[in-house]
Parts: structure tokens; C-alpha cells; sequence
């Protein structure tokens, strides 16, 4: 099975474009939850690049029962990337629930009207 | 910094970082073929040594069992966190009955039916994981999804009457102390900490693997009961 040359890039390219954008958005958020949402975002481009990295072409799931000739998908990612998207969402949780107590408190959610950026 | 200089900053940085992760990108091995020594070794240590069916979870609950509690101690310090900052204001204000929503009929009965088989689900994936696809992070939320059809069937208050927040944060510290216990059993087995102290077990039968179905059935508790504390938290914020 051989790809165009293009599409050997394009899981990588996808993850390199999230980065980016997670990056641009965190710089750029007048609103601490788009802030948590960019953040995630960057977040789910190394997941997108842990298992890009880990994909073999007609590869098989990693599971030993019933298993045929062919080559396992790299376990070790897969591994990681698991792991982290439940602990992630939890952490996602706790930002997202100071945002919620600065608007209990009556401050703004705009990162932009707290030191350090505010003049 | 104002947000035009930040922006004039980022759009210069922006794609170069870009570019510096592409060229990182280009130098490694074509999609789909990379194969590492780590990888190769575990396919065939997990099978052969733990016989272990699913390899992933051999490196989540085994081989790098102690990377995973690491995880779960993030997990369990932020749902502390979370707790800690939404419960602070409960009880300045009374509570309002008259804002929780009241869902339909033909929501209760479709979530209620949808609530056990979840739960049954969840805690198939969590105690099947060594064996297919599955283990204790996904069958966690697997069995939180259960909560959540709950909730929406039957609001708040009747979520604190089926899962008491003292009985949940019971089962959460459960499954963390639950995972270490089982990671000392090796140490006074005789070897290292979280070592595999259970005999291996019959290949693709349930009690193979040894620790690992625990492990992942500890993991899966605590998930389960850390996403039902936010879940409660964020929806008693709902109601003042």
C-alpha cells in the first residue's frame, strides 16, 4: 500500500495546525473559558501526533487473543494517549471551575482585565 | 504588552514554531512505519510473561503501572480542586428548587433503561480490560455516563438521595488507596513496588494477568466516582 506523498504528512500537518491554533487562541482570549477550550485543543494535538506516530500501515489493534500475522499498532501511545484524556478532562474541570468562582465572585471572565495585563 | 503588540508577536512566531515542529516532522520515518524497540518488546513480553490479552493495558496497569498512578494522582488533586472551589460558596446562598429542570416523562424512562445498561457496560469494560479493548479509564466513564442519564432523568436532588457525595468521595478514596495497596502487595511479596505479585493465570481467561485486573478495576472506581464529584459539583452550582 503506498500513500501520496501528502498524505504521510497529514496527521502530523493536522497536529501542527491544532498546535498552532490552540496557541493563537490562548494568546488571543478575551474569555477564560475559550481559554480552557484552547487549551484542550492543544491538548488533543499531541494525542493526534502520539498516535500518528504510533499507526503501522495494516496494522491490527494491540490485542494478543485472536491476533492474525499482521503488525500491532504501537501500544505504547496508545497507552499514553488514554491516560491522559480522562486525567485532562478532570483537569479542564478544575480551570473550568475557577472560571465559574470568578463569576461568583463578580470579576470578569476577560484574562485581560487582571494583572499582568492590565496597564 | 498591548494586544496588537501581542498579536504582531504572534503572527511572527506563530509559523515559525510551525515551521520548526514540520521540519521536526519531515525527520521522521514515513506514516506508518515507524516501529520502535520499546513497542516490539512489549508486544511480546505482555502475552508471553503476563499473559496478558490487551497490550495496552498491560503498559497502563503493569509494565508502567507507576506512570498511571501518577496519572490518577493528577486526576484525584484536581477533582479535590474542584471541590474545594465550588464548594467553598454552598450554603451563603438557599437553595432554590424552582430552577432545576424537570424532565419529561419519556426522558426518565429512556435514561433509566439507558442508566443500567451503562453501569453494566462501565463495569464490564473495567474488569474485561486485560482481556479486549477496555480498563479502568474507560470503563469509568463508561459508568459515569450512567450518572449523567441519571441526573438528567431525575435532577439534583434525587442524584444526592442515589449517589451521596459522602458515599462517592468514600468509593473515590477507595479506588486511589486501592491501586497503592495493590502496587505495596509487591513489595511485601518480596520484589519492587507495583510489581506483578499474582500468579498469571491462564491466557485469555478473566483471572489471568494477575494485579492488572485490579488495577483496573481500582482505576475505574475511582474515575468513575472522581467524574460523578464534578458532575454533582457543577450541577448544585446549576441550582443556586
Amino acid at each position: 500500500m503506498t500513500l501520496p506523498a501528502v498524505l504521510h504528512f497529514l496527521p502530523y500537518g493536522v497536529a501542527i495546525w491544532l498546535a498552532v491554533v490552540g496557541l493563537f487562541g490562548l494568546t488571543r482570549s478575551r474569555n477564560f473559558i475559550h481559554l480552557t477550550l484552547c487549551l484542550t485543543i492543544l491538548q488533543a494535538s499531541t494525542y493526534l501526533l502520539l498516535l500518528s506516530v504510533g499507526y503501522r500501515t495494516g496494522g491490527q489493534p494491540p490485542i494478543a487473543r485472536g491476533a492474525t500475522a499482521a503488525p500491532f499498532v504501537d501500544p505504547i501511545v496508545q497507552a499514553l494517549t488514554l491516560t491522559d484524556i480522562v486525567v485532562g478532562a478532570t483537569v479542564t474541570a478544575l480551570l473550568l471551575s475557577m472560571a465559574v468562582q470568578l463569576h461568583n465572585r463578580g470579576v470578569s471572565l476577560d484574562p485581560e482585565s487582571e494583572k499582568p495585563f492590565r496597564k | 504588552m498591548s494586544r496588537r503588540v501581542r498579536l504582531i508577536v504572534m503572527l511572527i512566531f506563530a509559523p515559525a514554531f510551525a515551521a520548526l515542529l514540520g521540519w521536526a516532522v519531515a525527520g521522521l520515518e514515513p506514516f506508518g512505519t515507524t516501529v520502535t524497540a520499546y513497542a516490539t518488546t512489549v508486544e511480546s513480553v505482555a502475552p508471553r510473561e503476563q499473559q496478558i490479552s490487551n497490550i495496552v493495558a498491560s503498559v497502563v496497569y503493569d509494565i508502567r503501572a507507576f506512570d498511571s498512578l501518577g496519572e490518577e494522582m493528577i486526576l484525584f488533586a484536581s477533582v479535590s480542586g474542584v471541590v474545594l472551589l465550588l464548594r467553598e460558596r454552598r450554603g451563603k446562598r438557599a437553595h432554590s428548587a424552582s430552577r432545576s429542570i424537570e424532565a419529561t416523562d419519556l426522558v426518565r424512562l429512556t435514561a433509566l433503561v439507558w442508566t443500567v445498561l451503562a453501569v453494566a457496560y462501565g463495569v464490564f469494560l473495567a474488569g474485561n480490560g486485560h482481556l479486549s479493548p477496555g480498563g479502568g479509564f474507560q470503563g469509568g466513564v463508561a459508568t459515569l455516563a450512567a450518572l449523567v442519564l441519571f441526573y438528567l432523568a431525575a435532577g439534583t436532588r434525587r442524584m444526592q438521595r442515589f449517589a451521596p457525595t459522602t458515599a462517592v468521595e468514600a468509593l473515590e478514596s477507595a479506588g486511589a488507596l486501592g491501586f497503592l495497596a495493590i502496587g505495596c502487595g509487591g513489595v511485601i511479596a518480596g520484589s519492587a513496588f507495583l510489581f506483578n505479585w499474582l500468579p498469571a493465570g491462564k491466557f485469555g481467561s478473566l483471572d489471568s494477568a494477575g494485579v492488572v485486573p485490579l488495577i483496573s478495576f481500582a482505576v475505574g472506581m475511582e474515575v468513575a466516582a472522581g467524574f460523578a464529584l464534578l458532575l454533582s459539583e457543577f450541577a448544585q452550582q446549576l441550582e443556586q
